[in-house]
């Protein structure tokens, strides 16, 4: 097997294919969420590191099965079969509400936060009060772009983005959890264990990787939630040398998300997902992450420990 | 005034049913639903699961579901209703159950003649159901059921009663029922209808519309949650054995969709009203609680959780009675009314006593789906859980759904994993598209329930 197959063209599907002159295959927009992700970080805007990106082999239609030597995929021409070895880049999901611990209604107006992105892309509104379940780079570029009162319920909380960042753009940030939801046809209240809250709609935004083809390898979201584009670059970077590399594989055991968690010695690097100034410890070496996302060298042997043993805060 | 031989009140399970097989003959038929679309009431929130075993046997409901079972089977057939054979396994989890398992095995074997009962060793479990847990000891399996895609069946019973000539009204509610020497005569807020013989199979609304002819019934109003989880845990449907059952209720199970997704429960509990769909942070707490017990193994992704309101009645049993002559009420159909379906609809036929001529029926085309056979597909793929196409989409609006909800059921567009979080702008466009109107006006459930401004 001679070529990568990589199943989501987003932005760590398209840095991987650069790096492993893969083929893609995505089903809907090629760019994904960070086409439109004009929100910054540390300076970098999502949507210019797709614009250099775009380029790539791009085979259209949705991946359903895989084999040990390629997937298959379902377009208007058919199905036809890709041969490769596959990678997966999915991105993330978001968590559902009686996995957040949301109970009550169904009524219109809960969106999960790629359904609103694409929405509020395309020109639609979705509520005049929303909630958004989730302070992150995703939820802060979404809210960035409504036309209504946002109020943030900051959930596990942001590696890169604080609260004060939300507030500063005239959003209100709470720290409750959402319980209940109030509404038989479209949503009109929320509880939370701080209160009631009125909405008309509900953005679900706390994150999980996705891997819908249950892959052993996988890119970006897919993998870790990142919210840095650039670190998923960097990481669709480590995980393309390792791919290539004949290194032993090197398998990292953490107690946080950590990127890729097989690499090949010669790489010898993972991103953490941690913020900065957290404090871990690899393999007995001690190091202070200096940024979110920080990428770390391992020491030698098979298997390597990292853990967090607290923050310079 | 348009004239019927027969007016039947609710396009749930029961009034299908009988629109369906009414549709066989040479009939002047009308189903009324106050529900923008067929079986959106008791009939949307059930696990369609075709039951074998519901105590006590002498019950009618017990006897309707023995005899509607293979009929429902059958049906699903005819029609090309995706649904999926499977077994039930009771399970033994403590050393007292284990010793009175072959008495009771012996009182099913006795009483479920024409449905396969065996008594299974701990061997066999381990062996044939990995994951479950150990403090199984034993199981009774019991053959017979199966799970079904209830949505395609629903629509298919219309679809198929509908080309058949039968007329439906959706959105219409009954507001009054005179009875007169020829016949009934129907008020609704649309309008008012004739008719030789009226049919009330309004479920959870039954209790209202059989007042309005002069008959007292009061439901309890039970609630059961389901939890649909991203996998199943095993192949067959897993309960724990009651040696004291509860008559309300056959206490749930571990199961799964037709189409691969884990379900387990349903709990029982008073709901507060008709309306009351809430599911509370209690009642997954005590499904969990229960049923993890039985396996052991991670039971995936919650993906939702929903609650059915179904109408006890008094003596826990089904009851159909007629009144007033021409009238005849379905009362109280809830578990195993959906199994026991096809066999109350013979039985309600049978008592409208009219003539029946055998007329050529038309086959309902059936709705073909991606995702039954991906390899010899085409199509632009909107859905990726579920693998449901641009033209699955417009096909469901094509065949009457109006609404966001209709088509998520027709089509299981964003019922997968990802909840729509990846196909519910494609899907809202398309079926906008198709209904030629702004995304604005498609609503979820045509109630003012909006999606986008």
């Amino acid at each position: 097997m001679d070529r990568f197959v990589i199943v989501g063209a987003g932005l760590s599907g398209l840095s991987l294919a650069k790096f492993l002159n893969g083929v893609l295959i995505e089903k809907g927009r090629v760019g994904g969420f960070f086409l439109d992700d004009d929100y910054p970080v540390r300076g970098i805007r999502g949507s210019r590191l797709v614009e250099e990106l775009m380029g790539a082999s791009v085979v259209r239609g949705a991946a359903f099965e895989t084999s040990e030597d390629g997937v298959y995929v379902l377009s208007e021409e058919g199905s036809k079969f890709i041969e490769g070895f596959v990678i997966g880049a999915n991105g993330f999901r978001e968590k559902t509400a009686i996995e957040l611990g949301i109970f009550g209604f169904r009524p219109s107006g809960i969106f999960p936060l790629y359904s609103a992105w694409e929405l509020v892309n395309r020109g639609y509104g979705i509520g005049e009060r929303v909630v958004i379940y989730g302070l992150n780079h995703y939820s802060l570029s979404l809210a960035s772009k409504l036309r209504a009162s946002v109020t943030f319920v900051r959930g596990s909380g942001s590696l890169i983005h604080d609260e004060g960042e939300a507030m500063d753009m005239g959003f209100d940030v709470i720290d409750a959890k959402v319980k209940w939801v109030e509404g038989r046809a479209r949503l009109e209240r929320l509880r939370t264990d701080e209160g009631e809250l009125k909405a008309d709609a509900l953005v679900l935004a706390e994150l999980s990787p996705w891997n819908p083809l249950n892959l052993e390898y996988k890119v970006g979201n897919s993998a870790m939630i990142f919210e840095d584009p650039s670190k998923i670059v960097e990481g669709a970077k480590i995980l393309s040398e390792s791919l290539l590399s004949r290194g032993k594989r090197v398998e990292v055991i953490s107690d946080v998300p950590c990127f890729p968690e097989r690499v090949s010695s010669e790489v010898g690097r993972v991103i953490v997902g941690v913020r900065e100034g957290t404090k871990l410890r690899i393999g007995g070496r001690e190091v202070v992450a200096e940024e979110p996302y920080p990428v770390v060298e391992l020491p030698g042997g098979d298997r390597v420990r990292l853990e967090v043993i607290g923050c310079t805060e | 005034m348009k004239r019927y031989d027969v007016v039947i009140i609710g396009a749930g399970i029961t009034g299908l049913m009988i629109s369906y097989k009414l549709s066989h003959y040479k009939l002047r038929v009308l189903t009324i639903d106050k529900n923008p679309e067929p079986g959106w009431g008791v009939s949307k929130a059930h696990a369609a699961i075709v039951h074998v075993v519901q105590l006590p046997f002498k019950s009618l409901k017990s006897k309707l579901a023995r005899s509607g079972n293979p009929e429902l089977i059958k049906i699903c057939e005819e029609l090309g209703v995706r649904y999926r054979r499977t077994s039930t396994l009771i399970l033994a989890t403590k050393l007292y159950q284990l010793l009175l398992l072959p008495f009771v095995y012996i009182y099913l074997k006795v009483n479920l003649r024409g449905f396969d009962v065996k008594l299974r060793g701990r061997g066999y479990l381990m062996r044939e159901e990995p994951r479950l847990s150990k403090r199984v000891l034993g199981a009774i399996e019991v053959d017979g059921y199966a799970v079904v895609d209830n949505f395609d069946l629903l629509y298919g019973l219309y679809e198929f009663s509908k080309i058949n000539g039968v007329d439906f009204s959706f959105n219409e509610r009954v507001s009054g029922i005179e009875v007169r020497d020829q016949g009934v005569r129907v008020l609704t807020d649309k309008g008012e209808y004739e008719a030789s013989y009226l049919i009330n199979a309004a479920g959870l609304w039954a209790d209202e519309i059989a007042k309005l002819t002069g008959e007292d019934m009061e439901f309890e109003l039970g609630k059961g949650t389901l939890i649909v989880f991203d996998k199943p845990v095993s192949e067959r449907l897993l309960a724990p054995l009651y040696l004291k059952p509860d008559p309300k209720t056959k206490g749930g199970a571990i199961m799964f969709t037709h189409d691969g997704r884990g379900l387990w429960g349903p709990n029982l509990r008073m709901a507060s009203g008709k309306d009351d769909t809430s599911v509370d942070e209690r009642d997954i707490e005590i499904i969990i609680e229960k049923f993890s017990k039985l396996i052991d193994a991670d039971p995936g992704i919650p993906l939702k959780a929903y609650a059915g309101i179904r109408p006890i009645p008094p003596q826990n049993d089904f009851i159909i009675k007629r009144s007033e002559g021409r009238i005849i009420h379905v009362l109280g159909t809830e578990s195993p009314g959906f199994t026991a379906s096809p066999a109350l609809a013979n039985i309600v036929i049978d008592m409208l006593g009219i003539h029946l001529e055998e007329k050529e029926v038309r086959e309902r085309e059936k709705f073909r789906r991606a995702r039954d056979d991906p390899k010899n597909s085409k199509g632009r793929v909107i859905c990726l859980c579920n693998l449901v196409t641009e033209e699955e989409v417009r096909e469901a609006v094509r065949r009457g759904s109006k609404t966001l909800q209709g088509v998520i059921f027709r089509t299981g567009a964003c019922m997968g994993t990802c909840q729509g979080s990846r196909c519910l702008a494609d899907v809202l466009e398309v079926v906008a598209s198709e209904m030629g109107v702004d995304i604005r006006e498609v609503q979820l459930r045509g109630d003012g329930s909006w999606i986008v401004s």
